[in-house]
């Protein structure tokens, strides 16, 4: 396995001899994934009601023409 | 014996006209689509192939389930009418090189059954045949031998219903899986009768009443795929739909007005001047979605014509979102609606475009990696063009484009899901030229969670799952994705 070659290790090397890594607030930014999971998870909710009246609908829905 | 007649064009008619009358096919037979609507659509210029008796696949099927039951007399044979770009003759079919000139002109055929309704049966004709192929769509490599010779051309399946054994639903299923089925080695074309067992129904199926759209969902469920039903009343209903087209991926119409309702297949979309989608843009931009000053424009909101396969009319018919059935002449479809549709998800789809959509819009507008915060194109919109495709399609893109080398580097080693919803980033000026500026890239086998975020990249900025941290890049601009929908620019091709 010594023999595979990781590029990405070479490629960040290189980035951070270029001091290009950018610093982040991990505690800021888990809040903030947080708080998107939230409202997809709302709309998933909200979703799952639009899907089922779409089902209700389609089975009323004779295609003929 | 196999007959044949070489011929332009022009003289083709009297070949069907004596198919007609041969098969007792009168004029007041004609449903109000027959073959002469259809050569009508097609380019002067071709000359045709035709030979007699020719076996059909789909039209033996519906001929033994049904039509051979019936006391009237219906033949088992059809015609087959192959059409080519120029003038062929009899000697190329007899020689390599002449073979090598064939497959060269050889744009597809149609069958036409010996029915009174619907007789233009089972066809794979290329866009380029017709008159008006100014659109982006779908296509599959389709093989076949004409006159014994072995070709191949690049179609999407269409037929027309005969309206007992197929009507506009069932034509939109078999069209649908006809084109899977020679994409992909997993899927099977189906026969008329495949069809009729695909769904569960207290009552006889044949002849054919029509199907409802759950119906429809459930037949396409049976033959594999993990299918998804949107209501015009869904948020986004066309945007979802554009996403879906973009994406590649086949979709079912259910149209509805108030004598009735009509399923067709959506491919495509028609292919733009830049100077009407620079119009589009410079209105939106005025008025789209703003959250601090950044406007998102999403190109699914480019009111593109539809490409439709309809069983009632040719294929490759143009129509507008809002008048689905505008090229038709019978008033009792002018007020039809697009009211569903039906996606053939493959099975390993977990995200639909609702959710994806979704969530490009939270993390273009994040506090923390979102366009305004981290982007160094300091631009008060950004454009977004957002599409599924394979992981794998995806890499062999990204390989060959122009794209910087270190970002090659990192989609190369990423660990790709086999499917991925890619948000193209642009702004104006480098989307009319076709060019991307950023990206984001969802797992779409993963969940509703930010988890499935495996890239965000805008310019100044790259956060990638197989990154530990995030970086300072500046990978300029790169052509945008275009595999999925196939045109001009592939030569009709895939």
């Amino acid at each position: 396995m010594d023999l595979l070659i990781d590029p990405i290790e070479e490629l960040l090397k290189r980035y951070r001899s270029e001091d290009k890594i950018i610093e982040i607030d991990q505690e800021a930014r888990d809040r903030e994934i947080k708080a998107i999971n939230d409202e997809l998870a709302e709309f998933g909710l909200k979703q799952r009601a639009y899907f089922n009246k779409s089902v209700e609908s389609a089975r009323k829905a004779y295609l003929t023409f | 014996m196999i007959r044949h007649a070489i011929v332009p064009i022009s003289q083709i008619i009297q070949i069907v006209k004596d198919f007609e009358q041969q098969n007792e096919i009168r004029p007041t037979d004609r449903s109000f689509f027959g073959v002469r609507s259809f050569i009508n659509d097609l380019r002067a210029d071709l000359w045709c192939y035709a030979d007699f008796p020719y076996v059909d696949k789909v039209y033996r099927d519906s001929y033994y389930f049904y039509f051979a039951s019936k006391l009237d007399n219906f033949s088992r044979d059809c015609l087959r009418i192959g059409f080519f770009s120029s003038e062929i003759k009899d000697e190329d079919f007899r020689t390599k090189a002449g073979n090598l000139i064939l497959q060269e002109k050889f744009l597809g055929y149609t069958i036409l059954r010996p029915l009174r309704k619907g007789n233009p049966g089972r066809t794979m004709l290329s866009p380029k045949a017709f008159k008006n192929h100014k659109f982006l769509c779908e296509l599959v490599c389709v093989d076949t031998s004409i006159g014994g010779v072995k070709l191949k051309t690049f179609a999407f399946p269409w037929t027309s219903q005969d309206t007992e054994s197929m009507t506009c639903a069932e034509s939109s299923i078999w069209s649908l899986m006809e084109y899977y089925g020679n994409k992909y080695p997993e899927r099977t074309p189906v026969l008329p009768s495949d069809i009729h067992k695909a769904f569960e129904r207290p009552t006889r199926v044949i002849p054919s009443e029509g199907l409802t759209l759950a119906e429809i969902a459930t037949a396409l469920s049976r033959f594999g795929f993990g299918t998804c039903l949107y209501n015009h009343d869904t948020i986004d209903f066309e945007s979802l739909l554009r996403y879906y087209i973009e994406s590649g991926i086949p979709v079912i119409l259910g149209l509805e007005g108030i004598n009735g309702g009509h399923a067709v297949v959506a491919i495509g979309h028609e292919e733009m001047e830049l100077s009407a989608i620079e119009n589009i843009l410079n209105t939106h931009l005025m008025g789209t979605v703003s959250v601090d000053n950044l406007q998102i424009f999403d190109t699914s909101n480019i009111p593109r014509c539809l490409v439709q396969i309809d069983d009632n009319h040719p294929p490759y018919r143009l129509a507008e979102f809002n008048h689905p059935c505008s090229y038709y002449v019978d008033s009792s479809f002018s007020d039809m609606q697009i009211k569903h549709f039906v996606v053939p998800l493959h099975k390993r789809i977990y995200l639909e475009a609702g959710k994806a959509k979704l969530m490009f819009k939270h993390i273009l507008n994040s506090s923390d990696f979102g366009w305004k915060c981290r982007s160094k194109q300091k631009c008060n919109h950004v454009i977004q063009r957002a599409f599924l495709t394979t992981g794998n399609s995806y890499k062999h893109y990204a390989l060959s484009s122009d794209m910087d080398e270190d970002l090659k580097t990192i989609i190369q080693a990423m660990d790709m899901p086999r499917f991925i919803w890619v948000a193209e980033l642009s702004i104006m000026d480098i989307y009319l030229q076709g060019r991307g500026l950023g990206l984001i890239i969802l797992d779409a086998t993963g969940s509703e969670e930010m988890n499935s975020a495996k890239m965000i990249f805008y310019p100044g900025f790259l956060k990638a799952v197989n990154l530990p941290d995030d970086i300072e890049a500046n990978f300029g601009s790169f052509a945008t994705y275009r595999n999925n929908l196939k045109g001009d620019w592939s030569q009709w091709t895939c």
